[in-house]
């Protein structure tokens, strides 16, 4: 069974940005729904200061919290692994943004749907947001649309340096697959047990 | 989005543009995009965008008036244009100013000389490229240059974002640094704030902001009395470096009036082409004729052997050993004397370069900074060669390559347009007649509106075009230039959306978007060739004009239709056909053009049919395009080009009894203290402006994606301040702070990192930006006097003296 | 580790630090409160036969707390779905509990609102239906809080428990109350009940903050905002001081002196204690940094536990 992935090379990331957009363009996100994002991480002090990108997107967690936690079963996993939200199903309790670990969930108020990024709707989001559904709880799909077709994610493809690698874990020769043996891959919080389907390598 | 072109695919659904992405045939981004690319549609169907012709009701302008603006049709707002242009253009056409920001159409910035106004009210390179441009050009005649991705294994990255966050097509550029990075390249990045390339780099070196030629100079030290580590070879064969040089600083001319070198052997001098010259000396003082002579390379000596590791350390705050260190690492990585085969033909291999940028030459004497930097990269003999530092070209027209005198290349430092020749008083207001050699200087335009006694103008500008462009944004002093523009009698832009600027404008004509418009383009691609295509992808959404038909209309309406035609003829390339060229008289729409365009380049089976279905034409450059096109021809080391100019200028001047400082015209780069330099009190900090990736001009900030991400990284969350600084100051992260130099302030909330020199308050452009709320305008911190320019090449010093203090508790808010 | 060196981003979704769940406050703080009061106060008026507090109870929950969570829920309209994953989800589990209380409590009480023709065999089963509800209503917020992985500070069976003893303290002072206020004979033993659960509840708390340092970094930091952040006041000051021992003075001012001031007194900081203890507890519910912070905490980020 195929269990979808991702390694993100934490050593090519140059935290452009990017994939935070490409994410925002592909799936239309409203504003502060960063599905895609990175973070900058700094240590040591001046001049021995060590900054690193880290980019962050769902895990699509195999033991995911935030499924367990949603009393309505409009949290779900598919077989392949992608934990996905069901616009039709979700009350927007916010219990699974709370469970999530990594904060990759996030809430649509009804109103932010009336005001968009411009203070009024455009075109633009007229035709995105059709997949929206105010009170309830986004999240990454792993582009599942894209997905479904054979195409790699978006925030994968347009990733200038190729810091995104997407694949079937469950594929021991796969581009992550090999990258995680090779270069020693570390799954995020990896404590909490959640057994993320994302990879980090340095 | 930027200036640049990478390919992109777009996705229309029901009309609407829903996604962009990198075009995965196009060789110059392969499928990349930066963030900016990606969200290019939020341009188009931005609520701020201009929708019609509009006319200002209310004649009261400034900061809080409401300009009332009135829709109207374009033929009411073309007969406006004329108007006011018309009578302009018959009796003295220089009253007219424009301002030009559109880099992509870059062919349109010939419209305002083909009207007979010679001004550029805008920025162009004062705090980029007005340095570095001209050394390339004068260099190896390319516009732009970056290190050999594909070769390079030791890149010393000085004050440049290439490959990690901006300059030349960032989104090819990033994929090649992290693939030539995890093939085991050495990044060492010398910049004063940790960024990306920073903390992508093997190693870190901050740096005190505006220092970065101590630095070089330091280095050359270390490489030429300490390491010995130079390509004395390349000095000898390709470069000028041997040439003798005269008590003027210039050639020492044989009465057959060529340069000459010193033959060892003949213990005499010799034209530098005698056949009869079997060897050359690179170093030592001579007398030829009784007069004494030095080769340049000996001159280069006399001034390094000034500039020690130690003594520059104290500049730039770079320890000695570090340089010490840098110099050998770089020197050795260099391979001098190794050679390469690619494509059948043997190059030297030069895998080490110093790569640098804005950072390291926006500044007062960015002239010798941008010289001192390029000298270490031609003392390794790495200038275009596999490895090394390699030109760009401007675009598709590609380097200029013709031999100059003495069997040097012939120098292009003018490449966006042709030299003006000096004439006193000036016609422009940016003084370009001053600048035999530099770029234009809009910033001095701004203070010649505004003192025109001082520059002796015998005119008076009444109208201003503003054509993509947002000078009280974009330029130095922005309370300075919204003076000026009340020296204007009438202001016309034409742009997409509403900006600070066109707030101030009388009438507006309204541009398509990027993607509703038809453009075929090649802009400074570091390692591609060829056109490709931006097609519109859908129809106007409004009752826009392309604004080169604009400039069109305007030009038959004014009756100079003629002289525009033959302007485009030349720029876009049509004059390699005769059948091609376009009649004087006749209107040509856009795409018409473009269609010309593309077949000047491709043949008649390549016009624009072919590249709506095909969408590019850009290759690979191959070996020989890339390295040493100019094979044969000798680069200069010494700069006797700029030094001869500036003798002229000097002569020039004599006479009019006009003060004009020439003394920047220099071949040899030295460490002067400049306005910016050494121990000041009251205002003891430095300030520098920053680019990202996700933003280009100020102008992307109004795109609310982009706003909205900046507000949040870590980059551009606030003034970054290092921490043992703000602690000096009595300031925690997030305090309301206020930055102010000699020539004004700005506010923000401090954001603390480590990733900083301590000497430093770094303001990304991000907080400059012109999105809804008005951020913490860089800008205001610089002066726009002459005091602050280079007079050789026109930048402008973009570091600020600075002090901070938090805004509540001492009483400022 | 202190509070000056936590590094708390708040919402920011750039720089790397604890973030802050910013989605359970006020309502939620109020459903769970309401549910945990109401279905105490329900058992205990059922132990002690305190019909007129049973009824109340039901009414705090029936109303009180379902209003909380219509409020806060993002499509209240589609509540009823919640009761779908009863296999996995506490907070399923919990509402159908709440549902079932409220029915069952409601058939259970019928004969005493008059309703005589409800069989008492009926009347008794449907009580012990209730109270056992009622059981899951007092704890199943604990239970929902431990299995909310992401913020490790709850993520401990210290939780239930809490809920539960802070239920029936909630449960027995309200009684207290309606016992004192409808003039009923008061329980002298449910004075010293409500004593020890204070002790008891005192004791739990003190746990959760003692047992943080051998958890993990999230834990030590979300502790470090109770304790020595920008919570300190809330919760030491009320939920603390003046929910427990605050309350512990009043009520043993009550037993000695039969005040009935004092003990109302009592009741409101008892229950004003409750909702602030399970209120700062929400809101310290920190989110660990993607990646292990090094120590001490340097650079960007506010300072001293200042969400942004
Ligand atoms: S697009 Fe790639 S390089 Fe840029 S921030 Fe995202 S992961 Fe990093
Ligand atoms: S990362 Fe969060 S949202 Fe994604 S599957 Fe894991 S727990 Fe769920
Ligand atoms: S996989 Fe798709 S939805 Fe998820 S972060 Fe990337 S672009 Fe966004």
């Amino acid at each position: 069974m195929t269990r979808w992935g991702m390694v993100i090379d934490l050593a090519r990331c140059i935290g452009c940005n990017a994939c935070t957009v490409a994410c925002k363009t592909e799936n239309g996100t409203p504003p502060d729904h960063y599905w895609a994002r990175v973070y900058t991480e700094e240590r040591g002090t001046f001049p021995d200061t060590k900054v690193t990108y880290v980019p962050a997107l769902c895990n699509h967690c195999e033991d995911a919290p935030c499924v367990t936690v949603c009393p309505t079963g409009a949290s779900h996993q598919r077989a392949d692994g992608i934990v996905l939200v069901d616009r039709d199903k979700c009350i927007g309790c916010r219990a699974c943004m709370v469970a999530c670990p990594y904060g990759n969930r996030f809430f649509l108020r009804k109103r932010d749907l009336k005001t968009g990024y411009y203070g009024e709707r455009t075109a633009y989001e007229d035709a995105k947001w059709k997949w929206f559904v105010g009170g309830t709880v986004t999240k990454c799909t792993f582009c599942v649309h894209r997905v479904d077709k054979g195409l790699e994610p978006a925030c994968v493809v347009t990733c200038p340096t190729e810091a995104r690698i997407f694949g079937d874990l469950a594929d021991p020769e796969s581009r992550p697959s090999v990258l995680i043996r090779k270069r020693n891959g570390k799954q995020p919080l990896a404590e909490m047990g959640t057994n993320p389907s994302v990879y980090y390598v340095e | 989005m930027c200036l640049h072109g990478c390919g992109i695919r777009v996705h229309v659904v029901d009309g609407i543009v829903t996604k962009i992405e990198g075009d995965p045939t196009n060789p110059d981004n392969l499928g990349k995009l930066c963030p900016k690319g990606n969200v290019g549609m939020l341009r188009l169907y931005d609520p701020k965008r201009v929708k019609a012709p509009m006319v200002r009701t209310n004649p009261r302008k400034g900061p809080g008036e409401d300009p009332g603006w009135k829709e109207i049709s374009w033929d009411e707002a073309m007969d406006l244009v004329t108007q006011k242009l018309e009578p302009i253009r018959k009796t003295d056409p220089r009253k007219l100013v424009v301002a030009s920001g559109d880099f992509q159409r870059i062919f349109n910035w010939a419209w305002p000389a083909a009207f007979g106004s010679p001004h550029f009210f805008s920025t162009v390179g004062q705090y980029c490229g007005a340095a570095y441009h001209p050394i390339n050009g004068i260099t190896d005649t390319s516009f732009a240059a970056v290190n050999d991705y594909e070769y390079c294994k030791y890149w010393l990255q000085v004050g440049a974002g290439d490959g990690f966050s901006s300059h030349l097509h960032l989104s090819g550029s990033a994929k090649r640094m992290a693939d030539a990075r995890m093939n085991g390249m050495r990044v060492v990045t010398v910049e004063p704030r940790m960024s990306p390339a920073a903390a992508k780099a093997d190693e870190w070196v901050p740096i005190r902001p505006g220092t970065d030629r101590a630095f070089a100079l330091g280095l050359m030290h270390s490489l030429v009395f300490e390491h010995k580590l130079y390509d004395a070879e390349f000095l000898r064969h390709r470069t000028n470096a041997p040439y003798l040089i005269g008590p003027s600083g210039t050639y020492a001319l044989s009465p057959g009036g060529k340069a000459m070198v010193w033959d060892p052997a003949a213990g005499r001098a010799r034209e530098w082409d005698d056949p009869e010259v079997s060897e050359l000396a690179l170093e030592g003082r001579y007398e030829v004729d009784g007069v004494e002579c030095a080769t340049g390379f000996q001159l280069f000596l006399d001034v390094l052997e000034r500039h020690t590791p130690e003594r520059m350390e104290e500049i730039c705050t770079v320890p000695a050993a570090t340089m010490r260190r840098l110099a050998y690492e770089l020197g050795d990585a260099a391979h001098i004397g190794e050679t390469i085969v690619i494509e059948g033909k043997e190059y030297p291999y030069r895998p080490a370069a110093v790569n640098y940028y804005r950072g390291a030459v926006a500044h007062k004497d960015g002239g010798q900074d941008s010289m001192a930097l390029k000298m270490v990269n031609t003392l390794l003999g790495n200038i275009d060669v596999p490895g090394g530092h390699l030109g760009v070209p401007l675009d598709l027209r590609g380097f200029f390559i013709e031999p100059g005198e003495h069997g040097m290349l012939k120098p292009q430092p003018h490449i966006l347009h042709p030299p003006v020749p000096f004439k006193f008083p000036a016609d422009s207001l940016q003084m370009m007649e001053w600048f035999p050699l530099g770029m234009d200087a809009g910033h001095v335009a701004v203070d010649a509106v505004l003192n025109p006694e001082r520059y002796r103008l015998d005119y008076t500008p009444e109208v201003l075009l503003t054509y993509h462009s947002n000078p009280v944004w974009n330029m130095p002093a922005p309370d300075k230039v919204r003076r000026a523009l009340e020296k204007f009698s009438y202001i016309i832009s034409i742009d997409v959306v509403v900006n600070p600027t066109t707030e101030w404008a009388d009438l507006i004509l309204p541009d398509h978007t990027y993607l509703e418009s038809t453009l075929a383009v090649s802009l400074e691609p570091p390692v591609v060739k060829g056109l490709a295509l931006r097609q519109a992808v859908v129809p106007p959404l409004y009752d826009t004009r392309d604004a080169t038909e604009i400039l069109i209309d305007i030009a038959e309406r004014c009756g100079f239709l003629d002289v525009w035609n033959g302007f485009l003829s030349f720029l876009l390339g049509l004059t390699v056909r005769d059948d091609l060229v376009l009649a004087p008289d006749r209107k040509y729409s856009n795409e018409e053009l473009i269609d010309r365009m593309c077949r000047a380049a491709y043949g008649d089976d390549h016009g624009l049919e072919w590249f709506k279905a095909n969408g590019h034409m850009v290759t690979k450059r191959n070996a020989s395009e890339t390295y040493l096109p100019y094979d044969g021809l000798r680069i200069p080391f010494y700069y006797e080009t700029i030094k001869a100019a500036g003798i002229e200028l000097k002569e020039r001047f004599e006479g009019t009894g006009y003060e004009w400082d020439t003394t920047g015209y220099v071949p040899l780069p030295a460490w002067s203290d400049g306005p910016i330099h050494g121990d000041d009190p009251d205002y003891p900090l430095y300030a520098i402006t920053f680019k990202t990736a996700e933003t280009n001009f100020a102008e992307t900030m109004s795109i609310p994606v982009i706003s909205d991400l900046t507000k949040g990284a870590a980059q551009t969350r606030g003034i970054l301040l290092n921490p043992a600084t703000a602690r000096r100051y009595g300031l925690a992260d997030g305090d309301p702070i206020e930055v102010e130099s000699r020539f004004g302030r700005l506010e923000g909330s401090a954001a603390l990192t480590e990733g900083l020199h301590p000497d430093v308050v770094a303001v990304a452009n991000a907080l400059t930006g012109n999105g809804r709320k008005l951020g913490a305008h860089f800008n205001t911190l610089l002066p726009s006097e002459l005091e602050y320019t280079d007079l050789f090449s026109g930048a402008l010093e973009s570091v600020a003296r600075v002090q901070v203090r938090h805004r509540v508790k001492e009483g400022v808010a | 580790m202190s509070a000056t060196n936590v590094v708390v981003i708040g919402r920011s979704q750039f720089t790397m630090g604890y973030r802050h769940q910013q989605e359970w406050s006020w309502l939620i703080t109020t459903a769970f409160f309401l549910g945990n009061v109401g279905a105490g106060l329900f058992l205990v008026s059922y132990a002690t036969g305190l019909s007129l507090g049973a009824g109340i109870g039901l009414l705090i929950v029936g109303v009180g707390k379902s209003a909380a969570h219509l409020l806060y829920l993002g499509r209240p309209e589609r509540f009823l779905r919640v009761i779908v994953r009863w296999r996995t989800s506490w907070i399923s589990r919990g509402l159908i509990a709440m549902g079932l209380l409220l029915v069952c409590g409601v058939v259970y009480l019928a004969r005493y609102l008059g309703a005589s023709f409800v069989p008492h065999d009926v009347t008794v089963a449907f009580g012990v239906a209730a109270v056992i509800a009622a059981v899951v209503v007092m704890v199943y917020d604990g239970f929902v809080l431990k299995a909310s992985r992401g913020t490790p500070l709850w993520n401990t069976y210290l939780m239930p428990v809490l809920a539960l003893f802070y239920a029936l303290l909630g449960g027995t002072t309200l009684t207290l109350v309606v016992q004192a206020g409808s003039g009923a004979t008061t329980h002298a033993q449910l004075e010293w009940l409500e004593i020890a659960l204070l002790a008891l509840n005192g004791v739990l708390v003190g746990l959760v903050i003692v047992t943080a340092q051998a958890r993990q970094a999230a834990v030590q930091a979300a502790v470090a905002l109770l304790t020595r952040g920008p919570m300190t006041r809330v919760f030491l000051g009320v939920a603390v001081g003046l929910g427990i021992g605050g309350t512990l003075a009043l009520v043993g001012v009550s037993i000695a002196t039969g005040s009935v001031a004092a003990l109302a007194v009592a009741a409101v900081t008892d229950l004003c204690g409750h909702f602030f203890v399970f209120f700062s507890l929400l809101r310290v519910g920190l989110h660990p940094p993607l990646r292990p912070l090094p120590q001490p905490v340097a650079g960007h980020g506010a300072q001293a536990g200042v969400s942004r």
